[in-house]
């Protein structure tokens, strides 16, 4: 009996917020709001969370923490968030041979107009690129192969 | 030279400390007293758009103005917060910026300065136009051809997303195939660590700052479709290429601006209100929202001005992708999969099945095995070590040009639902005692209502009054207050064992009242359990059962408190246009007698913004029945 009542307790004292919607950092808008990307990095990586959604936290390191001063992804950078940030997607669609995080990632290898042949690039060398579950063993294979 | 003397006053400061300012032409010089006194003699300060720009609103108290801003970055002036003019004669100084074009002000705030070229009739041959070389960047790398309006729906089990989230998405046209690669802009509270209680009474008196951001779209479904599992709905709004434009720069200058968040009223949704009155000046959003704010509200007043309500993009969450995947399985299919999202060793067992067979099963699995991590189930390790296996096996299946990605059907979107605000009027009779009834509800929905294009098998009620008039007593009562009700309830079955919760705080009429008294306590009644759904053609039937605790106060009660818990019980019943609800209850209290309450409710739909409802109660020696008409109109 305690523990039904502990258990329907923890309902009402959990702290629930009825909010509407918060977090979600992501890179300044505009200039000047991060004078540079020192500052960045820590503001972005503080509330990716959305608040009280639950334990996951965005994994993402090397990606979003590179804006530039203007508030985007970094040119040089573009590839690595996008792995980072989606990799299991993007590992679930080269399994698959299709998907929409895969035709994403071929536009930014630059095969947007032949997805197929990128597709099977990844389908055949997906050990390598996956097994490591890891986002910049990911990145290193797919330029091999794809750049 | 009335202007002269009061800008000299203002400005003396900068005079002494801006050394550039003598190094001006002489023909400098004099055009800018010239555009300061043009400035003065309009009054050009007072002008609308100069205050929607710098976010300024009457002040209550005083005569003057006080901008919403509280960041002193983007005012040009120390008293830029409480003086429009000030902040107006500081720009036109700052035409006048002598430096690298990139760190000018009119570079900073592209928008501002438009206007003002525009207003002052600012010659372009003694003030050149800048060239904003970071600006212009910026623009070309989002190069928006095209806006959507976005909205998250809630998701039943996470409270905190309940109410939706809306955001923009800049539309690309060099990723017309790669959707995922646009940037979004997001307004966010800046909520640091903070948790429970604290954290809520922050958001609610506004102590969170909160600023805009870009981020990749990407970014936004992996946190709102996969990790939330909240369907997202695009509105792609019909705006003309100078509204774009005026978009853009203003958000340039959003960069610099911070707002004081507040979750009821100025939050996510409401801020890009002035945005959109920004891009568009002849359009009046703001005044639709006075006191609160519900994002599927804003997004219909936005939608209703920019876009279409039935043109929209849908994106099922990874929650409705799976429920969609699994509808497809057979039954040996799904325990197939199931089985191996548990224990990976079982995939032996696929070896003989056919190569689409085999598609389905591991596709459905590799997706439940994500589900269940971001439910908080598993661990990224676990996921992992669970997932990787099938995945290699997965790539390995020859699938000959097999797709399977089953066709979901697209429920009602958020902009085909009813109005948020009820206002109901009815008459019953309790105990014998006939009564007339008003009610009052600014949002959302319970399980009396019909909830097409807000949350399924859930209540999500903020401030719910109801009053009664008894004719025979000539008094008017306080039947019930809710304060906060939120009840999900998550049909479990073999993939799916979440659980079933509630939480109601409010003020309550005490059962055992006689005659004409009515006592009343505060209350708490928190629930949590199971449910259980079966559709049997076009209806859908829902059942619960969970243990309830109530928490009482009131002088009415023996020494003001009482505690208990028992059993609930509950059914829905939902055909079309005729809905059936009805709860059974018995709490045992200490210091009190055990309460067994009956409630049953038949609701019909007579329109899309109205309903009947029918309701009977019973709780302890109370007996009540109702017929209540309910309007639900835009607040």
């Amino acid at each position: 009996m305690k523990k039904i009542i502990a258990s329907v307790m923890l309902i009402g004292l959990s702290g629930y917020m009825f909010a509407a919607d918060y977090g979600s950092a992501g890179c300044g808008l505009g200039s000047m709001l991060f004078k540079n990307n020192n500052e960045a990095g820590p503001q972005i990586l503080a509330s990716t969370t959305n608040g009280t959604s639950g334990s996951q936290t965005f994994g993402i390191t090397f990606g979003t923490s590179n804006c530039n001063n203007k508030g985007l992804i970094q040119a040089s950078m573009q590839r690595e968030s996008y792995i980072e940030a989606n990799y299991k997607d993007i590992a679930k669609d080269a399994a698959r041979g299709n998907g929409e995080y895969l035709t994403n990632l071929a536009k930014l290898y630059g095969y947007e107009n032949n997805v197929p042949a990128f597709a099977s690039l990844l389908k055949n060398n997906y050990s390598k690129i996956f097994s490591a579950n890891s986002a910049k063993v990911a990145v290193e294979e797919i330029n091999k192969i794809a750049l | 030279m009335r202007f002269g003397v009061n800008a000299f006053k203002t400005l003396a400061p900068i005079f002494l400390f801006s050394p550039f300012l003598f190094s001006l032409s002489s023909i400098q010089q004099s055009y800018q007293v010239e555009l300061l006194e043009k400035a003065e003699n309009l009054k050009l300060w007072e002008d609308g758009y100069w205050l929607k720009l710098l976010y300024y609103e009457k002040s209550f108290f005083s005569s003057g103005y006080k901008s919403q801003n509280i960041n002193p970055n983007f005012f040009l002036s120390k008293y830029g917060k409480y003086s429009p003019r000030s902040e107006m004669i500081n720009h036109i100084i700052g035409f006048f910026y002598e430096g690298d074009d990139d760190k000018s002000p009119e570079c900073s705030f592209p928008l501002r300065y438009r206007w003002l070229r525009e207003n002052l009739s600012v010659k372009e041959d003694i003030v050149p136009l800048r060239k904003c070389l970071e600006y212009e960047g910026w623009k070309a790398v989002l190069n928006p051809q095209k806006i959507s309006m976005v909205f998250a729906n809630g998701y039943l089990s996470n409270p905190s997303t309940l109410y939706g989230h809306t955001f923009l998405i800049l539309r690309n046209p060099n990723n017309s195939n790669s959707l995922l690669l646009d940037y979004t802009v997001n307004y966010a509270a800046t909520t640091g660590d903070d948790k429970g209680l604290g954290y809520a009474l922050k958001g609610v008196f506004g102590k969170y700052p909160g600023n805009f951001t870009t981020m990749p779209y990407y970014l936004k479904i992996q946190e709102y479709q996969n990790m939330e599992n909240r369907d997202i709905w695009e509105y792609p709004l019909n705006l003309k290429e100078d509204e774009i434009d005026r978009f853009l720069m203003h958000s340039w200058e959003l960069g610099k601006a911070s707002f004081p968040y507040y979750f009821f009223s100025k939050n996510c949704s409401w801020q890009l209100l002035p945005l959109f009155e920004i891009l568009r000046p002849s359009s009046d959003l703001k005044s639709r929202f006075l006191f609160w704010n519900i994002p599927s509200d804003t997004l219909k007043a936005i939608v209703e001005e920019f876009g279409e309500r039935n043109n929209f993009i849908y994106r099922p969450s990874a929650y409705s992708k799976l429920k969609s995947k699994i509808y497809e399985l057979n039954s040996e299919e799904q325990d197939y999969s199931l089985g191996i999202a548990k224990n990976s060793e079982k995939l032996k067992l696929l070896d003989p099945l056919d190569n689409d067979k085999k598609i389905r099963i591991m596709d459905t699995a590799v997706d439940y095995i994500s589900f269940t991590h971001y439910s908080g189930e598993i661990t990224q390790d676990e996921m992992d070590k669970s997932m990787d296996p099938i995945l290699l096996k997965l790539n390995d299946v020859d699938a000959k040009g097999y797709v399977f990605n089953p066709e979901i059907k697209t429920p009602t979107p958020p902009t085909g639902s009813r109005n948020s605000f009820l206002i109901g009027a009815g008459a019953g009779r309790k105990n014998g005692e006939s009564f007339y009834e008003l009610r009052l509800r600014p949002s959302l929905c319970d399980m009396n209502d019909f909830n097409e294009g807000y949350l399924d098998n859930s209540e999500l009620v903020m401030g719910d009054i109801r009053l009664r008039y008894f004719k025979d007593f000539n008094k008017v009562y306080l039947r019930e207050f809710t304060a906060v009700n939120v009840l999900s309830l998550n049909p479990v079955d073999k993939w799916f064992k979440k659980s079933s919760w509630g939480i109601r705080f409010g003020y309550y009429e005490y059962e055992r009242n006689r005659g004409n008294e009515n006592d009343g306590f505060l209350g708490v009644q928190t629930s949590r359990g199971v449910s259980f759904e079966t559709n049997i053609k076009n209806s859908k039937a829902l059942f619960f059962a969970m243990a309830e605790l109530n928490l009482d106060y009131g002088s009415v009660l023996n020494e003001n408190f009482r505690y208990g818990i028992g059993p609930v019980l509950g059914a829905s019943m939902d055909f079309k246009n005729v809905k059936f609800f009805s709860k059974i209850s018995y709490i045992g209290f200490k210091n009190d007698k055990g309460i067994l309450r009956k409630n049953l409710n038949a609701s019909l739909c007579s329109s899309q913004n109205s309903s009947l409802v029918f309701s009977y109660s019973k709780k302890g020696g109370e007996e009540d029945w109702s017929v209540n008409f309910n309007l639900f109109v835009f607040p």
